[in-house]
């Protein structure tokens, strides 16, 4: 008898312990990211890799993008930039109220310090005005600041392209070019690219 | 509970009496009678205690079930997908028609005076709009009272109330889609905050009219329904609580059984003691199910609002809110769109019942029992309209998010998909395959296409159509249908020539004569021209023009095959490309979607930007997760980019593109190439304006010829496409890297205005011919010039 009843107490024990949930623990698994450096940076190995199909960059933290900034060469004093620092970007003109909206807004973001704020609305402005040359290169002088280097010449790049005939904004782009190669470690590169700014 | 515990140990103390006599018969009477008695109210009590233990462990069980669950994250939230947001603006590319549809698709009504959110009212050219506030990922746009005056094609002017010019207004991004886990339970949540005062007083109406005193269980209820029903002499009425209903939906299975009953009921107690009232609506507000589109499951007040009525649950009027309470009870019974007239009674008996008990007037009785249903036509409502898009945009998640993490966390992906340009695209397909089947005596409803559009200088991708019939999700042409692309690989051999300045120019001389190789294995290969016709001596631009087979092969071959592959790779190709000459002629299989890669680096004079759908990923509290930024690398010089887009304009002015004149104006100087496979199998067109690059592929699915050449069936679908887009014309700016200069095409000799045959023609710089023509008539300008030309 007694038997009995210790075997049912138990297995009911049993079952009901086994039925009940254990308590939670911790939060979800979270999806969460942090605002990932956005892809641009997509670093040295990325870059010259192909880019994937359809792709989106890679977005795991890119970072790390080796930087060398000050490479010790005949005319290069080691720890100083032969290329004096950041200038404000060159102005951008624009009859398009929408575009000079965004562009104030770009503005205090980034003096407030949330870049990729700014960024995403540089590229907000951008697809307005996809061919305003004054616009790529804000985004690549915000690029440069946030130290993608490849992107923010690349950026300059695409600036040059659409405003041949811009001189001003030409050689402010040449400048940028220059800051980023010498960054990047290529002082070859960054004194032409600060010839042709001159 | 307690009483069915009780009655068990009754029933067991009596089972085992009648098991005992065997043990009676031994042994003095009075003492061990006594010392039984003892014995027995001792088991008694400790059966009783056990078994109290039992069901308090049992209770405790439950408890857990309903808070772990309750406390917990209750639903999976599927990931809501975005369309882009329309910009307004002084200025912006926007017709007063598609404007509209715009705001239809937003689900805004038209009113004669705006006054509410989401409505809007139309004068002529004028439009007044109240918007929708949003939340965007860098932000929220509050709602706005909008003045908007359009001319012609344009938005000429966006004022506020006031009559204020407004600079810029973010219009809320449509919905276009969810991503759904494989139980196919689809909500969207709502808060209690969310829930309509008339929505609460209908539900309690109808299915529980004393909620907010009863303990989760009402008996007063119960027996209502027990006497209901036998009057009835079947099951009319339930007596069940909202927070029995709940439960039953959150935790139970749906078997009819005492057992779940009782413990539906005991859940519910726990539920009601353990959560007021506000949190068990809120939840039984987004449990409930309310629907089936296919295989989706319709959950909750908030996405059952806007896949019956395509706007938000706030903006419900009484008789839409009644509806939605009527089909509680039957879903698919009282289905508005497939039995309006039950659903229409069914809803006027909730009205009724919300009259009777006081919670609303006869008046508004009255008046809305009048009103018609409100339902939206079927496809507006949030469905999967844009199947072969969403697939893309799942592809380009699933290399950042886990599957459960799209169909469960509620995340909010904003995409670049451009609704309108979809739909033009969509209807340009169909209707011209129609027309192509017809005009060209196909079979009808075998043709079939993809198209795939997008922005130039970014790479977002805006429409993307994968077939005629874009309700279908099936196979996705523009992602999977890899076909050869016949003459759409010339652009790129001509550019492989051209970025050696020193051998070609878009003048230079080459043979348009017989080839016959011999490959390895000993075939022999005999490309011929479309026309069968051997051109001669061409020059590059020519060639191109006209999509001449055996020049590009002589060149290409000239050039040697490595150099096209390896431009294919820079150009963003990452399948693996065949080295053989056929390559030359298109022997090569992509999709459109890759083909749209291959000429978006073209269109973007040289900047390869990857393809992307999304723009941003949200949490479900707002918080931004992801950005996938503007992203450009310069991946071909400018300047041979340059040569090979103005070949291609010319394509479209005098060569085998010529034909879109048709559609839209040659003033446009649009940039395009046709293709063509063996035995027509393959149609397909590629070309940009100004901002979008844009690729058509036509053909059958079962591979067998089409019975189209490019020119004849995807350049037709892409014209008409462009004609809807209203494009800008197309401007290349020259690089610095290039000079125009006027050159006698006959003899390629350096020419200048007043000759005869003379044509600007772009070169990079030092590449230019220096020998003048003949017909030159200006003054010599020594001989130093010359050689320093020369020289140069």
């Amino acid at each position: 008898m007694k038997q009995v009843l210790v075997c049912i107490t138990i297995s009911a024990v049993l079952v009901s312990a086994g039925c009940s949930t254990g308590p939670r623990r911790g939060a979800p698994a979270p999806v969460v990211r942090s605002e990932a450096v956005p892809a641009a940076a997509a670093t040295g190995a990325a870059q010259s890799a192909v880019a994937p199909e359809s792709g989106v960059y890679p977005l795991q933290e890119p970072l790390e993008v080796e930087i060398t900034p000050y490479v010790t060469g005949d005319s290069i004093t080691p720890g100083v930039s032969p290329y004096p620092a950041a200038e404000p970007a060159a102005p951008v003109n624009s009859n398009n109220s929408a575009v000079v909206a965004l562009l104030s807004n770009a503005g205090r973001q980034q003096q407030g310090g949330d870049i990729p704020g700014a960024a995403a609305t540089l590229e907000r402005a951008l697809r307005i005005e996809p061919r305003n040359a004054r616009l790529w290169h804000r985004l690549a002088a915000l690029r440069l600041d946030q130290q993608q280097y490849r992107m923010a010449a690349d950026l300059a790049d695409k600036s040059n392209s659409l405003a041949p005939d811009d001189r001003e904004l030409t050689r402010a782009n040449w400048r940028l070019i220059a800051r980023a190669r010498s960054a990047l470690g290529n002082s070859e590169g960054a004194r032409q690219a600060w010839q042709k700014a001159q | 509970m307690v009483r069915r515990s009780t009655g068990q140990t009754k029933g067991s103390t009596t089972r085992k009496n009648a098991a005992s006599p065997a043990r009676r018969s031994g042994g003095k009477r009075g003492g061990r009678a006594k010392r039984r008695g003892y014995r027995w109210s001792t088991r008694l009590l400790a059966l009783t205690f056990l078994l109290s233990l039992i069901s308090g462990i049992y209770l405790l069980y439950l408890d857990n079930l309903v808070r772990v669950k309750f406390d917990g994250k209750r639903w999976s939230v599927p990931a809501r997908v975005y369309g882009r947001p329309l910009e307004l603006y002084a200025g912006a590319r926007i017709g007063p028609d598609q404007f509209m549809e715009e705001l239809n698709r937003l689900g805004y009504r038209k009113v004669r005076h705006p006054q509410g959110q989401a409505t809007w009212s139309r004068n002529n050219n004028r439009f007044i709009v109240r918007t929708r506030p949003f939340t965007f990922w860098d932000g929220s746009e509050p709602g706005h009272y909008l003045d908007l005056r359009f001319e012609r094609e344009r938005l000429a002017g966006l004022f506020d109330s006031g009559g204020a010019p407004l600079a810029l207004v973010r219009l809320e991004a449509p919905e276009i889609g969810s991503i759904y886990p494989s139980h196919n339970e689809d909500r969207l949540l709502v808060s209690r905050k969310q829930l309509p005062d008339l929505l609460i007083k209908g539900l309690l109406a109808v299915e529980d009219r004393s909620f907010f005193n009863h303990h989760g269980v009402d008996p007063r209820a119960i027996l209502r329904a027990v006497w209901a029903n036998l009057r009835a002499g079947g099951l009319v009425q339930g007596g069940s609580t909202l927070t029995q209903q709940l439960i039953k939906n959150l935790y139970l299975t749906q078997e009819r059984t005492l057992w779940r009953k009782l413990n539906e009921a005991a859940m519910a107690l726990i539920l009601d003691a353990r959560y007021d009232k506000d949190a068990i609506l809120e939840a039984y507000a987004n449990e409930i199910y309310l629907g089936q589109d296919g295989s989706r499951a319709i959950h909750g007040f908030g996405l059952a609002s806007r896949f019956y009525f395509n706007r938000p649950l706030v903006e419900l009027d009484l008789p839409r809110l009644a509806l939605l309470v009527g089909m509680i009870r039957g879903p698919s019974l009282y289905d508005p769109r497939r039995h309006p007239a039950r659903a229409k009674k069914r809803r006027d008996q909730v009205l009724e019942m919300m009259r009777q008990q006081g919670a609303i007037s006869d008046q508004q009785e009255q008046q809305a029992v009048k009103s018609p249903l409100g339902v939206d036509e079927p496809g507006s409502g949030g469905e999967v309209r844009y199947p072969a898009f969403l697939s893309l945009v799942r592809r380009q998640l699933h290399s950042d998010y886990r599957e459960e993490d799209l169909t469960s966390e509620g995340l909010r992906i904003f995409t670049t998909l451009d609704p309108w340009v979809q739909e033009q695209s969509e209807k340009a397909l169909s209707n011209r395959l129609t027309v192509l089947e017809k005009s060209h005596r196909l079979p009808a409803g075998r043709l079939q296409g993809a198209v795939v559009v997008a922005a130039a200088g970014s790479g977002e991708v805006l429409a993307l159509v994968s077939g005629r019939d874009t309700e279908l999700s099936g196979f996705n042409r523009a992602l999977d249908a890899v076909r050869p692309i016949g003459s759409l690989i010339k652009p790129v051999v001509y550019l492989a020539a051209l970025m050696q300045p020193r051998r070609y120019t878009l003048t230079t001389h080459i043979e348009d004569a017989p080839v016959n190789l011999k490959l390895a294995g000993g075939k022999q290969w005999k490309p011929e021209n479309y026309d069968h016709r051997f051109h001669g001596t061409v020059t590059l631009f020519q060639a191109l023009t006209h999509s001449y087979n055996l020049a590009t092969v002589n060149l290409g071959l000239d050039i040697g095959l490595r150099s096209v592959t390896d431009l294919l790779v820079d150009l963003g190709i990452t399948r693996k490309v065949e080295m053989v000459p056929a390559l030359l002629l298109g022997a090569l299989s992509l999709s459109p979607l890759e083909v749209t890669q291959l000429y978006q680096t073209l269109a973007a004079g040289g900047f390869h930007s990857p393809l992307r759908a999304i723009r941003e990923v949200q949490s479900q509290d707002g918080g931004a997760l992801q950005r996938y930024p503007l992203t450009v690398r310069q991946s071909v010089d400018q300047g041979p980019v340059y040569l090979v887009n103005r070949n291609l304009q010319e394509v479209v002015s005098t060569g085998t593109g010529r034909g879109l004149s048709a559609f839209v104006s040659a003033d446009l100087r649009l940039a395009g190439k046709t293709g063509t496979t063996d035995e027509l199998r393959d149609s397909w067109f590629a070309g940009f304006d100004t901002d979008r690059v844009a690729v058509v592929w036509v053909g059958r699915d079962d591979n067998s010829p089409a019975g189209l050449t490019g020119s004849q069936g995807a350049m037709r679908v892409w014209g008409d496409l462009m004609r809807r887009l209203k494009p800008d014309p197309l401007h290349l700016p020259a690089p610095v890297s290039v000079d125009n200069v006027w050159v006698d095409v006959g003899s390629g000799l350096l020419a200048d205005e007043s000759c005869a045959n003379a044509t600007l023609m772009p070169y990079l710089k030092g590449s230019a011919p220096v020998t003048e023509s003949s017909c030159v008539t200006r003054p010599a300008q020594g001989i130093g010039d010359f050689f320093r030309g020369f020289f140069e």
